[in-house]
Protein backbone atom coordinates (compact mmCIF):
# COMPACT_ATOMS: atom_id res chain seq x y z
CA UNK A 1 0.00 0.00 0.00
CA UNK A 2 1.52 3.27 -1.11
CA UNK A 3 1.65 5.99 1.50
CA UNK A 4 -1.04 8.68 1.10
CA UNK A 5 1.58 11.43 0.89
CA UNK A 6 3.71 9.69 -1.70
CA UNK A 7 1.79 11.54 -4.41
CA UNK A 8 3.38 14.81 -3.32
CA UNK A 9 6.98 13.62 -3.73
CA UNK A 10 9.12 15.76 -6.01
CA UNK A 11 11.04 13.61 -8.48
CA UNK A 12 13.66 15.08 -10.78
CA UNK A 13 13.07 14.20 -14.41
CA UNK A 14 16.05 15.95 -15.97
CA UNK A 15 18.69 16.53 -13.27
CA UNK A 16 20.38 19.91 -13.68
CA UNK A 17 22.97 21.17 -11.19
CA UNK A 18 24.46 24.61 -11.63
CA UNK A 19 27.21 25.58 -9.20
CA UNK A 20 25.95 23.24 -6.47
CA UNK A 21 22.35 24.47 -6.81
CA UNK A 22 19.78 21.87 -7.77
CA UNK A 23 17.57 23.35 -10.50
CA UNK A 24 16.45 20.02 -11.93
CA UNK A 25 13.39 19.82 -14.15
CA UNK A 26 11.03 17.98 -11.79
CA UNK A 27 7.59 16.43 -12.09
CA UNK A 28 6.23 19.62 -10.49
CA UNK A 29 7.87 21.73 -13.20
CA UNK A 30 6.56 19.33 -15.85
CA UNK A 31 3.00 19.75 -14.61
CA UNK A 32 3.38 23.52 -14.48
CA UNK A 33 4.44 23.43 -18.12
CA UNK A 34 1.48 21.15 -18.91
CA UNK A 35 -0.82 23.52 -17.02
CA UNK A 36 0.39 26.54 -18.97
CA UNK A 37 0.10 24.64 -22.25
CA UNK A 38 -3.41 23.40 -21.41
CA UNK A 39 -4.56 26.88 -20.44
CA UNK A 40 -3.03 28.47 -23.55
CA UNK A 41 -4.41 25.85 -25.92
CA UNK A 42 -7.84 26.03 -24.28
CA UNK A 43 -8.04 29.81 -24.38
CA UNK A 44 -6.60 30.40 -27.86
CA UNK A 45 -8.12 27.27 -29.43
CA UNK A 46 -11.62 28.03 -28.18
CA UNK A 47 -11.42 31.65 -29.32
CA UNK A 48 -9.94 30.90 -32.75
CA UNK A 49 -13.32 31.10 -34.52
CA UNK A 50 -14.40 34.40 -32.90
CA UNK A 51 -18.04 33.61 -33.72
CA UNK A 52 -20.76 36.15 -32.94
CA UNK A 53 -22.86 33.34 -31.52
CA UNK A 54 -20.32 31.42 -29.44
CA UNK A 55 -20.09 27.66 -29.43
CA UNK A 56 -19.69 25.67 -26.22
CA UNK A 57 -15.96 26.13 -25.86
CA UNK A 58 -16.04 29.79 -26.81
CA UNK A 59 -18.83 30.39 -24.26
CA UNK A 60 -16.71 28.78 -21.55
CA UNK A 61 -13.76 31.03 -22.31
CA UNK A 62 -15.97 34.13 -22.50
CA UNK A 63 -17.60 33.22 -19.18
CA UNK A 64 -14.25 32.79 -17.45
CA UNK A 65 -13.02 36.05 -18.95
CA UNK A 66 -16.10 38.00 -17.83
CA UNK A 67 -16.06 36.33 -14.43
CA UNK A 68 -12.50 37.47 -13.74
CA UNK A 69 -13.15 40.91 -15.24
CA UNK A 70 -16.20 41.42 -12.99
CA UNK A 71 -14.33 40.11 -9.98
CA UNK A 72 -11.53 42.59 -10.58
CA UNK A 73 -13.91 45.51 -11.15
CA UNK A 74 -16.05 44.73 -8.09
CA UNK A 75 -13.19 44.09 -5.70
CA UNK A 76 -10.36 46.32 -6.88
CA UNK A 77 -12.40 49.26 -8.18
CA UNK A 78 -11.53 51.93 -10.72
CA UNK A 79 -8.10 51.96 -12.30
CA UNK A 80 -7.60 48.26 -11.75
CA UNK A 81 -8.16 47.22 -15.37
CA UNK A 82 -4.44 47.68 -16.04
CA UNK A 83 -3.75 44.69 -13.82
CA UNK A 84 -6.29 42.43 -15.50
CA UNK A 85 -3.71 40.40 -17.49
CA UNK A 86 -1.84 39.53 -14.31
CA UNK A 87 -4.97 38.67 -12.30
CA UNK A 88 -6.37 36.57 -15.16
CA UNK A 89 -3.09 34.69 -15.55
CA UNK A 90 -2.95 34.10 -11.81
CA UNK A 91 -6.50 32.76 -11.77
CA UNK A 92 -5.94 30.47 -14.75
CA UNK A 93 -2.64 29.13 -13.40
CA UNK A 94 -4.13 28.25 -10.02
CA UNK A 95 -7.40 26.93 -11.45
CA UNK A 96 -5.73 24.73 -14.05
CA UNK A 97 -3.24 23.51 -11.43
CA UNK A 98 -6.04 22.54 -9.03
CA UNK A 99 -8.11 20.81 -11.71
CA UNK A 100 -5.13 19.10 -13.33
CA UNK A 101 -4.26 17.66 -9.93
CA UNK A 102 -7.63 15.92 -9.75
CA UNK A 103 -6.93 13.79 -12.82
CA UNK A 104 -5.66 10.35 -11.76
CA UNK A 105 -1.88 9.77 -11.71
CA UNK A 106 -1.18 13.47 -12.04
CA UNK A 107 0.79 15.78 -9.79
CA UNK A 108 -0.78 18.80 -8.06
CA UNK A 109 1.72 21.63 -8.20
CA UNK A 110 -0.57 23.91 -6.13
CA UNK A 111 -0.20 21.47 -3.21
CA UNK A 112 3.38 22.62 -2.71
CA UNK A 113 3.90 25.64 -0.56
CA UNK A 114 6.97 26.60 -2.62
CA UNK A 115 4.71 27.20 -5.62
CA UNK A 116 1.87 28.94 -3.78
CA UNK A 117 4.30 31.01 -1.72
CA UNK A 118 6.00 32.09 -4.93
CA UNK A 119 2.66 33.35 -6.28
CA UNK A 120 1.66 34.94 -2.97
CA UNK A 121 4.99 36.75 -2.56
CA UNK A 122 4.66 38.03 -6.13
CA UNK A 123 1.22 39.46 -5.23
CA UNK A 124 2.41 40.83 -1.87
CA UNK A 125 5.53 42.54 -3.20
CA UNK A 126 3.66 43.83 -6.25
CA UNK A 127 0.83 45.29 -4.18
CA UNK A 128 3.22 46.88 -1.70
CA UNK A 129 5.27 48.45 -4.50
CA UNK A 130 2.11 49.75 -6.23
CA UNK A 131 0.90 51.18 -2.91
CA UNK A 132 4.12 53.06 -2.24
CA UNK A 133 4.41 54.27 -5.85
CA UNK A 134 0.82 55.59 -5.84
CA UNK A 135 0.73 57.10 -2.35
CA UNK A 136 4.35 57.47 -1.27
CA UNK A 137 4.80 57.43 2.49
CA UNK A 138 1.05 58.03 2.81
CA UNK A 139 0.60 54.31 2.24
CA UNK A 140 1.69 53.83 5.87
CA UNK A 141 -1.63 55.38 6.93
CA UNK A 142 -3.10 52.04 6.00
CA UNK A 143 -1.75 50.60 9.26
CA UNK A 144 -4.00 52.80 11.35
CA UNK A 145 -7.73 52.00 11.33
CA UNK A 146 -10.03 54.70 10.04
CA UNK A 147 -11.59 56.66 12.90
CA UNK A 148 -9.81 54.97 15.81
CA UNK A 149 -8.59 57.07 18.77
CA UNK A 150 -4.97 58.14 18.28
CA UNK A 151 -4.04 57.05 21.80
CA UNK A 152 -4.48 53.42 20.77
CA UNK A 153 -1.89 53.70 17.99
CA UNK A 154 0.91 51.87 19.87
CA UNK A 155 -1.35 48.80 20.10
CA UNK A 156 -3.21 49.02 16.80
CA UNK A 157 -0.27 49.74 14.51
CA UNK A 158 1.69 46.57 15.41
CA UNK A 159 -1.48 44.50 15.15
CA UNK A 160 -2.27 45.86 11.69
CA UNK A 161 1.36 45.44 10.69
CA UNK A 162 1.34 41.76 11.68
CA UNK A 163 -1.99 41.34 9.93
CA UNK A 164 -0.49 42.88 6.78
CA UNK A 165 2.66 40.76 6.94
CA UNK A 166 0.65 37.58 7.43
CA UNK A 167 -1.15 38.05 4.09
CA UNK A 168 1.30 36.20 1.84
CA UNK A 169 1.57 33.40 4.42
CA UNK A 170 -2.16 32.90 4.78
CA UNK A 171 -2.67 33.13 1.01
CA UNK A 172 -0.10 30.45 0.29
CA UNK A 173 -0.83 28.19 3.27
CA UNK A 174 -4.57 28.23 2.56
CA UNK A 175 -4.21 27.07 -1.03
CA UNK A 176 -1.50 24.49 -0.38
CA UNK A 177 -3.23 23.08 2.72
CA UNK A 178 -6.58 22.77 0.99
CA UNK A 179 -5.07 20.91 -1.93
CA UNK A 180 -2.92 18.63 0.24
CA UNK A 181 -5.76 17.76 2.60
CA UNK A 182 -8.18 16.98 -0.21
CA UNK A 183 -5.76 14.68 -1.98
CA UNK A 184 -4.75 12.84 1.21
CA UNK A 185 -8.43 12.37 2.05
CA UNK A 186 -9.15 10.91 -1.39
CA UNK A 187 -6.20 8.56 -1.13
CA UNK A 188 -7.09 7.34 2.39
CA UNK A 189 -10.73 6.69 1.50
CA UNK A 190 -9.61 4.95 -1.70
CA UNK A 191 -7.42 2.60 0.31
CA UNK A 192 -10.52 1.43 2.24
CA UNK A 193 -12.20 0.25 -0.96
CA UNK A 194 -9.92 -2.78 -1.29
CA UNK A 195 -9.35 -3.49 2.38
CA UNK A 196 -13.06 -3.62 3.26
CA UNK A 197 -13.68 -6.37 0.70
CA UNK A 198 -17.39 -6.78 -0.03
CA UNK A 199 -18.31 -3.66 1.93
CA UNK A 200 -15.93 -1.70 -0.29
CA UNK A 201 -18.81 -0.11 -2.18
CA UNK A 202 -19.43 2.18 0.81
CA UNK A 203 -16.09 4.04 0.64
CA UNK A 204 -16.38 3.89 -3.15
CA UNK A 205 -19.62 5.84 -2.96
CA UNK A 206 -17.90 8.15 -0.51
CA UNK A 207 -15.10 8.78 -2.98
CA UNK A 208 -17.59 9.93 -5.59
CA UNK A 209 -18.98 12.48 -3.16
CA UNK A 210 -15.54 13.62 -2.03
CA UNK A 211 -14.39 13.97 -5.65
CA UNK A 212 -17.32 16.29 -6.33
CA UNK A 213 -16.48 18.25 -3.18
CA UNK A 214 -12.86 18.44 -4.32
CA UNK A 215 -13.94 19.79 -7.70
CA UNK A 216 -15.84 22.51 -5.88
CA UNK A 217 -12.89 23.24 -3.62
CA UNK A 218 -10.47 23.35 -6.57
CA UNK A 219 -12.53 26.10 -8.20
CA UNK A 220 -13.32 27.85 -4.92
CA UNK A 221 -9.69 28.03 -3.85
CA UNK A 222 -8.64 29.46 -7.21
CA UNK A 223 -11.41 32.03 -6.75
CA UNK A 224 -10.41 32.87 -3.16
CA UNK A 225 -6.74 33.25 -4.11
CA UNK A 226 -7.62 35.65 -6.91
CA UNK A 227 -10.32 37.58 -5.07
CA UNK A 228 -8.01 38.21 -2.12
CA UNK A 229 -5.32 39.42 -4.53
CA UNK A 230 -7.93 41.83 -5.94
CA UNK A 231 -8.85 43.07 -2.45
CA UNK A 232 -5.18 43.65 -1.64
CA UNK A 233 -4.82 45.51 -4.94
CA UNK A 234 -7.80 47.66 -3.96
CA UNK A 235 -6.07 48.69 -0.75
CA UNK A 236 -3.00 49.74 -2.69
CA UNK A 237 -4.92 51.66 -5.35
CA UNK A 238 -7.54 53.40 -3.20
CA UNK A 239 -6.24 54.27 0.20
CA UNK A 240 -8.89 55.37 2.66
CA UNK B 1 -38.13 39.35 -47.64
CA UNK B 2 -34.67 38.19 -46.70
CA UNK B 3 -33.52 39.70 -43.39
CA UNK B 4 -30.50 41.94 -43.90
CA UNK B 5 -27.34 41.53 -41.86
CA UNK B 6 -27.35 44.90 -40.21
CA UNK B 7 -30.30 44.19 -37.91
CA UNK B 8 -28.64 41.13 -36.37
CA UNK B 9 -28.44 42.58 -32.79
CA UNK B 10 -32.13 43.52 -32.91
CA UNK B 11 -33.07 40.06 -34.17
CA UNK B 12 -30.98 38.41 -31.45
CA UNK B 13 -32.74 40.50 -28.83
CA UNK B 14 -36.12 39.55 -30.24
CA UNK B 15 -35.15 35.91 -30.28
CA UNK B 16 -33.94 35.94 -26.68
CA UNK B 17 -37.12 37.61 -25.45
CA UNK B 18 -39.25 35.10 -27.39
CA UNK B 19 -37.21 32.20 -25.95
CA UNK B 20 -37.60 33.58 -22.45
CA UNK B 21 -41.37 33.96 -22.84
CA UNK B 22 -41.72 30.46 -24.25
CA UNK B 23 -39.61 28.94 -21.47
CA UNK B 24 -41.66 30.69 -18.81
CA UNK B 25 -44.87 29.47 -20.43
CA UNK B 26 -43.64 25.87 -20.59
CA UNK B 27 -42.49 26.05 -16.95
CA UNK B 28 -38.92 25.20 -17.89
CA UNK B 29 -37.35 27.83 -15.65
CA UNK B 30 -37.28 26.56 -12.08
CA UNK B 31 -38.54 29.03 -9.51
CA UNK B 32 -35.60 30.73 -7.77
CA UNK B 33 -34.75 28.59 -4.79
CA UNK B 34 -33.65 30.04 -1.45
CA UNK B 35 -29.89 30.51 -1.66
CA UNK B 36 -28.19 27.40 -0.40
CA UNK B 37 -24.58 27.71 0.58
CA UNK B 38 -22.53 24.96 -1.03
CA UNK B 39 -20.72 22.58 1.27
CA UNK B 40 -17.37 23.57 -0.22
CA UNK B 41 -18.18 27.24 0.47
CA UNK B 42 -18.69 26.59 4.16
CA UNK B 43 -15.60 24.41 4.28
CA UNK B 44 -13.69 27.21 2.61
CA UNK B 45 -14.81 29.69 5.26
CA UNK B 46 -13.87 27.28 8.06
CA UNK B 47 -10.44 26.70 6.57
CA UNK B 48 -9.94 30.39 6.15
CA UNK B 49 -10.71 31.11 9.80
CA UNK B 50 -8.47 28.33 11.08
CA UNK B 51 -5.55 29.26 8.84
CA UNK B 52 -5.88 32.98 9.50
CA UNK B 53 -5.62 32.52 13.27
CA UNK B 54 -2.64 30.18 13.09
CA UNK B 55 -0.77 32.16 10.46
CA UNK B 56 -1.21 35.53 12.19
CA UNK B 57 -0.01 34.11 15.51
CA UNK B 58 3.01 32.44 13.88
CA UNK B 59 3.92 35.57 11.93
CA UNK B 60 3.61 37.71 15.06
CA UNK B 61 5.86 35.33 16.99
CA UNK B 62 8.26 35.22 14.05
CA UNK B 63 8.53 39.00 13.88
CA UNK B 64 9.11 39.07 17.66
CA UNK B 65 11.81 36.42 17.35
CA UNK B 66 13.46 38.37 14.55
CA UNK B 67 13.52 41.52 16.68
CA UNK B 68 14.98 39.45 19.54
CA UNK B 69 17.87 38.13 17.49
CA UNK B 70 18.47 41.61 16.07
CA UNK B 71 18.39 43.55 19.36
CA UNK B 72 19.30 40.70 21.73
CA UNK B 73 16.21 41.31 23.84
CA UNK B 74 15.25 37.66 24.32
CA UNK B 75 12.57 36.67 25.27
CA UNK B 76 10.53 39.89 25.44
CA UNK B 77 10.17 40.49 21.71
CA UNK B 78 8.77 37.06 21.07
CA UNK B 79 6.32 37.27 23.99
CA UNK B 80 5.01 40.65 22.85
CA UNK B 81 5.03 39.54 19.20
CA UNK B 82 3.00 36.45 20.10
CA UNK B 83 0.43 38.65 21.82
CA UNK B 84 0.18 41.04 18.89
CA UNK B 85 0.03 38.12 16.47
CA UNK B 86 -2.84 36.52 18.36
CA UNK B 87 -4.67 39.85 18.50
CA UNK B 88 -4.15 40.31 14.76
CA UNK B 89 -5.47 36.80 14.13
CA UNK B 90 -8.62 37.38 16.17
CA UNK B 91 -9.15 40.73 14.47
CA UNK B 92 -8.78 39.20 11.00
CA UNK B 93 -11.23 36.43 11.88
CA UNK B 94 -13.68 38.99 13.19
CA UNK B 95 -13.46 40.82 9.88
CA UNK B 96 -13.81 37.67 7.79
CA UNK B 97 -16.85 36.51 9.74
CA UNK B 98 -18.50 39.92 9.79
CA UNK B 99 -18.03 40.10 6.03
CA UNK B 100 -15.92 43.25 6.28
CA UNK B 101 -13.26 42.26 3.77
CA UNK B 102 -9.71 41.47 4.77
CA UNK B 103 -8.56 45.05 4.37
CA UNK B 104 -5.87 46.02 6.81
CA UNK B 105 -6.93 49.21 8.53
CA UNK B 106 -10.54 48.42 7.69
CA UNK B 107 -10.50 51.54 5.53
CA UNK B 108 -12.80 50.46 2.75
CA UNK B 109 -15.16 48.43 4.90
CA UNK B 110 -15.77 51.16 7.44
CA UNK B 111 -16.08 53.81 4.74
CA UNK B 112 -18.65 51.73 2.93
CA UNK B 113 -20.54 51.19 6.15
CA UNK B 114 -20.52 54.92 6.81
CA UNK B 115 -21.80 55.58 3.32
CA UNK B 116 -24.50 52.97 3.74
CA UNK B 117 -26.01 54.64 6.81
CA UNK B 118 -26.42 58.17 5.54
CA UNK B 119 -26.75 60.73 6.99
CA UNK B 120 -23.64 59.86 9.02
CA UNK B 121 -24.09 60.19 12.77
CA UNK B 122 -22.17 63.03 14.41
CA UNK B 123 -19.50 61.87 16.81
Amino acid sequence: MASPIEQFAIKPIIPIHVGGVDISFTNSALYMVIGVVVATVFLTGAMSKRALIPGRLQSMVEMIFEFVANMLRDNAGAGSQKYFPFIFTLFMFVLVGNLLGLTPYSFTYTSHIAVTAGLAILVFVGVTVIGFVKHGAGYLRMFFPHGAPVILAPILVPIELVSYLSRPFSLSVRLAANMTVGHIMLKVIASFVISLGLLGFLPFAGIMGVTLLELGIACLQAYIFTVLSCIYLHDALHLH
Amino acid sequence: MAPSDNDVPQRLKDLSSRVRAARAEAGLDPAPRPARVAMSDRMGLGFRIAIELVVCTVVGAGVGYGIDTWLGSRPFGMVIGLGFGFAAGVMTIYRVVKGLDEAVGLGRASRERDEAQKPPPKD
